[in-house]
């Protein structure tokens, strides 16, 4: 009997410990200095949200419409929404939304005209502007406002308790519109380093962390516990002075390149080699866009082109990697016959390399921020897979960003995050994630 | 040129010959010595650098050494025997290379294909074929890097494990900080030059960079052919800015000239000194010049003012002034030569004195018996026309009368005669003082012409008298008369030369600012006494 008893208390002191549970603190770190993105969005909401296979889905508008090919949306905001705050709340009207979504315009760098009216928040674009809803469920369309403290204040399922340094504490939002989480806090730690965080994985004192490509393989062997791997990251060389010069020395130096031993060796096989702006897992066409590697014909094309053949290559000073890699592609180009000389922290130079972050799943969207992200101008026609791949392909034609790997990122969590097999990089912690309580 | 001149400049030219041959002697001495310094200051440096190259060596030779051993790089051997996962090691050379303190680190595998590279991480997957050629002994090769290559000590060594075999070529830098190692002595500098391949072109500086590599070039190609050699270079205008370069090649392991050791010492001490010696030397033969006049002055009015003292005295007697001395006191040769020149003067006075009394007596001697002989003339006819006298007494008065006529008409004639002869030598013992005046030469020989020309021509054995005038025999200085005289003796004089008659010649000659009076006669001449 007794027996029995211990089974069966055993048992449901089990169940207990498997079953979602509210609770517990999530402690994050970041190597940036401002908290990722996905901390922000639970924050602020914003108006759609793509989910992982890249459709975008209501979030704060519950339905939008678009008209005249993309330049009119209309966005019917969701009732009932409070922005939260310490003693009060604060209702959440569609002119906050609307500045929310004004900011959001001039960081993506688009223009348009905002009319709010009720709970229908209209947008006009003098061009079409097809991939807006999607753009929308970017951190930068975050709906909130700031408050004295000149903290964000949202209305998503977490709210700003503190920010000393560069430690943030958030709560669970119990009045959040949607399913409220299952962590009652969590903690953002960041300007960690990757060693530093996986130090601190290691020890039990963070339970989530980033891990770059560069780590990716040694988390592999050291079996830690990864989310899902994906390339989240371009690493591109974008034409800045070089935008002058002859068309074929560009292309010439493209080809130059051995993208595949980039990969290999500097990021250790953790992505892919490509000669296109978006990883192939988002837009499937990667195929259509090879990274060609053809020395011969560089050097050809050096020939035939005109101008000087002397480039510099900026890079990020404390970037080892882009160092690195910087060094490669001037030894690769000396064998096209081209000089390039690697350059840290240069204000001008032919080429400066650059990592662009993936942050939507969304083609459209994907490709509208990694081109602002390099300052190269963007025309959809429509938001369908093959505009995106006319745009691209449109962007690239003149060699101007020569795309060279996406890298693969993950995060790391320790084993006190329970349900957390659907994670990926853009959603390191999916909602249905919970903390084990502590025995 | 004087006495005093040339020994003015014999002097002079000794004076600054031997000053310049001592000079240049000094300096040339002064110049080996520098250069038997420079050669050891040198060969010096060459040591130390020789012996910083081997300490290296050992160094890179333990490194290497203790890297094969090492468990990461077993792994690596291991992982690229097997086919591993070798790009998970891009990055430890660099981490090794550190831990041994090589500056080069290249693993590389079996094939020659770069794993990871220390001093150029980004030239992984490439080959490098040298690695291969395990040497164990480390030398000098061109390690290529990022911005070039450079110029390193550097081995190859093979990491074996079962089924394959992984090769470290790592080595050590030579460079500026390695030279700075050396304890170059003041004035000295060093630095290579990393040669190319085959072209100096190509070469870089290892070290400070000497401003004036392009005044090296000879130098380095001759050094680049395997040959030790030297230069002077001018490093800048000025004249002191001179150094010596001496080029030492250095080879690799394959005895290819890779990098050419340059030692620069500056000539500036040794031309210091040259110019010093030159101010010395041209100071001292100034002093020397002067010094030299002086005593040149000294010497030469030492033997020369006896000499002129001499010439003066002879020309002082050729003038006639036989009281003419020289006054030398010296106890030397020109004393001795002063006093026998007066002596010689004493008796050169002493026998004109007694040769002018001697001619005198001639001269008496020859009047009187000129006199004897003009009066004999005279008295004969004398002597016979008294004896005519005595004997004509006995003759008839009017016999007599005719005869003591005629007796003293001849008596007469013979007593004027007489008479014309005494007056002549009266007159000649009267010789009146000259009465200098301008006076037309060929006038006068006409004048003698007319006087006697008539009177020879009708004698019984008559004179002919001739004339051969010169038309530039104007006039001089002379006294007519006097002159008249002799000129009128003289052809009295050939007239009782010739006897037996002849002829008579007086001619006159221009020559420059004289004028010669010659009077020839066709006599028998002169008797030899």
């Amino acid at each position: 009997m007794s027996a029995a008893l211990w089974l069966f208390f055993s048992s449901v002191q089990a169940d207990a410990r498997l079953r979602p549970s509210y609770g517990g603190e999530v402690r994050i770190e970041s190597s940036e200095a401002e908290p990722p993105d996905f901390v922000k969005l639970l924050v602020t909401d914003t108006l759609t949200y793509v989910d992982a296979r890249g459709e975008v889905r209501p979030a704060l508008a519950v339905r939008w419409e678009t008209q005249n090919g993309g330049r009119r949306w209309q966005f019917w905001l969701r009732p009932g929404v409070q922005l939260h705050g310490t003693e009060t709340d604060v209702p959440l009207t569609s002119a906050t939304v609307a500045d929310a979504v004004r900011a959001g315009l001039a960081k993506a760098g688009m223009e348009a005209r905002l009319h709010a009216s009720g709970d229908v928040l209209t947008v006009e674009f003098e061009a079409p502007a097809p991939q807006f809803a999607a753009l929308l469920s970017g951190e930068q369309f975050g709906v909130g406002t700031t408050d004295a403290r000149g903290v964000t204040v949202g209305s998503g399922p977490y709210a700003i308790q503190s920010v000393v340094g560069p430690r943030i504490t958030l709560v669970a939002n119990p009045d959040y519109w949607g399913r409220r989480r299952f962590p009652e806090t969590i903690t953002v730690l960041c300007g960690r380093t990757p060693r530093e965080q996986v130090l601190d994985l290691a020890a039990k004192r963070a339970d989530l962390v980033e891990v770059p490509a560069e780590e990716l393989r040694h988390a592999q062997q050291e079996r830690t516990r990864l989310s899902q791997i994906q390339a989240t990251e371009l690493v591109v060389l974008s034409a800045e002075r070089a935008r002058a010069s002859d068309a074929k020395l560009r292309q010439a130096l493209s080809e130059s390149i051995d993208r595949p031993a980039l990969l290999n060796f500097i990021f250790q096989k953790q992505g892919e080699a490509s000669g296109a702006l978006l990883p192939n897992w988002i837009s499937g066409y990667g195929a259509l866009l090879p990274a060609v590697h053809d020395a011969a014909h560089a050097r050809q094309l050096r020939t035939e082109a005109g101008g000087r053949t002397a480039f510099t290559v900026g890079y990020e000073a404390d970037d080892a990697a882009l160092q690195l890699l910087a060094e490669r592609i001037a030894l690769n180009a000396r064998e096209a016959g081209l000089t390039v000389r690697a350059v840290a922290h240069a204000p001008e130079v032919d080429w400066r390399l650059c990592r662009v972050p993936v942050r939507t799943a969304n083609p459209a969207a994907a490709l509208t921020e990694v081109l602002h992200a390099l300052h190269t101008p963007l025309e959809l026609n429509d938001a369908s897979l093959e505009s995106v791949f006319r745009a691209e392909r449109a962007a690239l034609a003149d060699y101007t960003e020569l795309p060279l790997v996406h890298l693969n990122r993950a995060w790391a969590a320790s084993e006190h995050l329970r349900d957390w097999g659907n994670a990926s990089p853009l959603s390191p912690l999916p909602a249905e994630s919970w903390v084990e309580s502590k025995p | 040129m004087s006495f005093r001149q040339r020994l003015l400049l014999v002097m002079a030219v000794m004076v600054t010959a031997a000053v310049a041959a001592v000079a240049w002697f000094t300096a040339v001495r002064a110049r080996v010595a520098f250069e038997q310094v420079d050669h050891q200051r040198t060969a010096a440096i060459v040591g130390q650098f020789r012996g910083e190259f081997a300490a290296r060596q050992a160094s890179v030779t333990e490194a290497l050494e203790r890297l094969s051993a090492n468990d990461t790089v077993q792994q690596i051997a291991f992982e690229a025997a097997h086919g591993g996962e070798t790009s998970l090691f891009v990055r430890e050379a660099q981490t090794l290379a550190r831990e041994q303190q090589l500056d080069y680190l290249d693993l590389v595998s079996s094939d020659g294909t770069i794993l990871s590279s220390a001093e150029w991480a980004a030239h992984f997957a490439y080959k490098l074929p040298q690695a291969l050629s395990a040497r164990s002994t480390p030398a000098l090769d061109r390690v290529e890097i990022a911005d070039g290559t450079e110029l390193g000590l550097v081995a190859s060594r093979a990491v074996t494990v079962p089924d394959g075999v992984l090769f470290l070529y790592g080595g050590k830098r030579l460079d500026a900080t390695f030279l700075k190692q050396l304890s170059v002595p003041a004035g000295a500098r060093v630095w290579m030059v990393q040669v190319g391949s085959g072209a100096l072109e190509q070469a870089s500086i290892v070290g400070e960079a000497p401003p004036q590599i392009n005044l090296l070039r000879p130098l380095l190609s001759q050094a680049v052919t395997g040959k030790e050699s030297s230069a002077a270079i001018a490093i800048s205008p000025d004249p002191l800015d001179r150094v010596t370069v001496q080029a030492i090649p250095l080879r690799d392991e394959q005895g290819a000239v890779s990098a050419v050791l340059l030692v620069e010492t500056s000539r500036r001490p040794l031309l210091e000194l040259e110019r010093q010696i030159k101010v010395v030397a041209m100071a001292t033969a100034g002093a020397g010049l002067l010094f030299s006049i002086l005593l040149a002055l000294w010497i030469s009015g030492r033997f020369s003012r006896p000499v002129e003292q001499l010439a003066a005295a002879s020309r002082e007697i050729a003038a006639g002034n036989w009281n003419a001395r020289v006054t030398l006191r010296s106890h030397d040769e020109f004393g001795e030569l002063g006093r026998t020149f007066n002596s010689m003067t004493s008796q050169l006075a002493s026998q004109r004195d007694r040769l002018v009394q001697t001619e005198r007596v001639a001269a008496w001697r020859e009047l009187a018996r000129r006199l004897a002989h003009e009066l004999k003339n005279p008295l004969f006819p004398l002597q016979i026309t008294v004896e005519n006298l005595m004997r004509a007494r006995r003759l008839p008065e009017h016999e007599f009368d005719e005869v003591f006529d005629e007796s003293t008409r001849t008596l007469l004639e013979e007593i004027g005669h007489l008479k014309t002869i005494i007056g002549r030598f009266s007159d000649f013992s009267r010789m009146p003082k000259p009465q200098v005046q301008t006076m037309a030469v060929n006038a006068l020989i006409v004048r003698v012409l007319n006087l006697h020309a008539a009177q020879l021509a009708q004698a019984a054995k008559p004179v002919r008298l001739e004339t051969q005038l010169d038309g530039h025999a104007g006039e001089i200085e002379a006294d007519e008369e006097l002159l008249y005289r002799v000129i009128s003796n003289l052809v009295l004089n050939a007239v009782d030369a010739m006897p037996e008659g002849g002829s008579i010649t007086m001619i006159t000659r221009a020559e420059d600012e004289e004028v010669m009076i010659e009077i020839r006669d066709t006599g028998v001449g002169m008797t030899p006494e």
